[in-house]
């Protein structure tokens, strides 16, 4: 009687404290892939790396789910080939809105409206394998978080606030995770850059490009003021995401420019530039300034001449008025050298 | 202030002046000329051939992105849809022979076992299971100045470590590193003339390379053994902690390691069981 009892309360104990803890890896999936270089080239050349930094996961959005609710169609070792993840799939996470469980198939119907669908009346090519999967422009979302405090607002978890949040609940991790995944929320997670830099992936692509009869986008933005500054690594330069997805939308649903909804549609397009954070006391006519414009004289002919009286000033006069001062400086450096005399010495 | 303290000042503030112009020119280079980007690249590349273009990426150099998070900054390689952060790039290792030609992900031909025993090259050299050793003894070594490093215990897994282990090799009673200068300067000269030998020389240089090769390198269940005793590596004397090497010869590595030799027994040794 007394070992049944032992045993029973071994099971309760065991029961209560694995409910707490982290189990994103109960699988225990780690064994083999905590190691950098697990990994092969796979047929076509390119290579296949299965690490998952466990530090960097539970950092990020992700950091509770378990492996298998995203890698579903793996069910045994050695593991089956050509297993995709779906992302649309049910994970153990209840969303507490609806009780349901969470997924991010709201997110798929999203982007069914907007121009990165082959279902869009405006797509100029509709073959469903060039556009974009989840897995093309995203990567697992790093948490950062904000604090905010008076007037101040910096970057990391408010002490203050954990320490508000302790009085109720005494969970440490939960606490953390859910601060985290807030004031993630909170702001622009991905920064200027990160934007440009993921939708470069594709619109810089000339064979996209081409079958999609677009302009190579990136490109001809970082011509612009904008992308200029965004080079010079200012953070809160405006990027793709700013100009062509409406206000208080997802970038999910992004639209082409032809689309009366869109935020760059020609009727639209003031709007957008006049926002309160960017030029709000834009004069009539800001719409009508190119921002991917190709410097090519058949095309834009203003454009091309402007840039052309600009290299021509900046190769003429600037570089030579350099060349000058350098050779001023150097001269104040050595004030008495003399070619002649040197050649004469040798 | 004295003539001469003036003219130094003065050269500094020349030596400053000249920076801030080189600086200033550059900036005004990338504002001004980067308009005139190469539509000529992206035309020629889409003439190429997919093969072409895999091989032009595989000839650039890797990319490396940073996340700034505020509290901490992550730099790491950036890996088309990959959406695992890798956190820091592998510590490669420029000191072993076999790696100049074969790379650092070099098995490729058993295909349930190939990422497994490319794993294992982050921390043995390739001659710890392709050269049999009777009198077995093992040195660990320093990925990138290939000296040998002393009292290296191991209580964790490896990963990403800058220490590689190597066996030595006996000879006339004397241990030698199978990476010894001599097979170095060797290995380093075939490789700069082989354009220019002949045949039947690249050959003869292959063969004397890869002399001490066993044909039948160590595999996965005689290092992942039932027992300490049956292991091929002296586990415990190369530095491996007790707690670590009984992780090692766990059931569930080995017995992972037995699913792996059930996976790839190719099926004409069972014939009558083909599915």
């Amino acid at each position: 009687m007394r070992v049944i009892a032992k045993l029973f309360l071994c099971i309760v104990l065991v029961l209560f404290f694995s409910s707490f803890g982290n189990c994103a890896d109960d699988e225990n999936c780690l064994l083999c892939h905590k190691y950098r270089t697990l990994s092969r080239i796979d047929e076509t050349g390119k290579t296949r790396l299965y690490y998952v930094n466990d530090n960097l996961f539970h950092s990020s959005v992700h950091g509770k789910i378990k492996c298998k609710e995203c890698h579903s169609q793996i069910t045994k070792i050695p593991h089956e080939e050509n297993t995709k993840v779906n992302c649309l799939n049910e994970c153990h996470i209840v969303e507490p809105t609806s009780e349901k469980r969470f997924s991010h198939k709201s997110v798929a119907e999203v982007i069914k409206s907007s121009i990165h669908s082959p279902e869009n009346k405006y797509a100029n090519f509709s073959k469903a394998d060039d556009f974009p999967e989840c897995i093309d422009c995203h990567n697992n979302p790093l948490f950062k978080p904000i604090q905010l405090f008076k007037n101040i607002t910096e970057e990391g978890q408010s002490p203050k606030a954990l320490a508000r949040c302790n009085l109720c609940h005494k969970e440490e991790k939960f606490i953390k995770y859910f601060y985290n995944h807030v004031s993630h929320r909170l702001h622009t997670s991905k920064d200027s850059s990160e934007i440009v830099r993921m939708c470069e992936r594709c619109h810089s692509k000339p064979e996209m490009v081409k079958r999609h009869k677009l302009k190579n986008a990136v490109a001809t933005y970082k011509d612009t003021f904008h992308g200029k500054a965004i080079t010079f690594g200012l953070e809160g330069a405006p990027d793709c995401v700013d100009c062509h997805v409406r206000e208080n939308e997802s970038a999910h649903a992004i639209k082409s420019y032809e689309d009366p909804e869109s935020s760059i549609n020609k009727d639209n397009r003031k709007k957008v530039c006049s926002r309160k954070t960017c030029h709000p006391n834009a004069a009539d006519g800001i719409e009508d300034i190119r921002m991917h414009v190709v410097i090519d004289k058949n095309l834009y002919k203003p454009e091309y001449y402007t840039a052309l009286g600009f290299t021509g000033l900046t190769l003429g006069a600037f570089f030579p008025l350099i060349v000058v001062l350098i050779l001023e400086l150097i001269r104040e450096i050595f004030p008495n050298f003399s070619l002649r005399k040197f050649k004469r010495r040798k | 202030m004295s003539r001469h303290s003036n003219g130094i000042l003065k050269k500094i503030y020349a030596i400053i002046g000249i920076v801030l112009l080189v600086w200033s020119s550059y900036l005004v280079y990338i504002l001004v000329m980067h308009i005139w980007h190469q539509h000529g690249e992206e035309v020629e590349n889409m003439a190429i051939s997919e093969e072409e273009k895999l091989f032009k990426e595989m000839m650039k150099d890797k990319k490396e992105v940073t996340y700034n998070l505020g509290y901490k900054v992550i730099k790491q390689e950036d890996i088309e849809k990959h959406f695992h952060h890798v956190g820091d790039p592998v510590i490669h290792d420029s000191i072993n022979i076999c790696i100049k030609c074969h790379g650092d992900i070099p098995h490729d031909k058993n295909k349930a076992i190939r990422a497994f025993l490319n794993m294992h090259s982050d921390f043995f050299a390739c001659e710890t299971c392709h050269v049999r050793v009777d009198n077995k003894k093992f040195i660990w070594y320093n990925k990138t100045t290939g000296k040998e490093v002393d009292n290296f215990e191991i209580s964790v897994f490896l990963n990403n470590i800058p220490q590689k282990l190597i066996p030595l090799l006996e000879v006339d009673g004397k241990f030698e590193r199978l990476d010894s200068d001599s097979k170095r300067n060797f290995v380093d000269e075939f490789r700069k003339m082989l354009p220019t030998l002949s045949p039947d020389k690249k050959s003869q240089g292959l063969k004397i390379i890869h002399k001490n090769v066993s044909k039948n390198p160590v595999k996965c269940d005689e290092c992942h053994a039932p027992s300490l005793s049956q292991s091929y590596l002296p586990l415990l004397e190369i530095g491996y902690k007790e707690r670590r090497v009984n992780q090692i010869l766990s059931n569930e590595v080995v017995g992972m390691v037995e699913k792996y030799k059930e996976f790839y027994i190719p099926n004409f040794l069972m014939p009558g069981q083909t599915k």
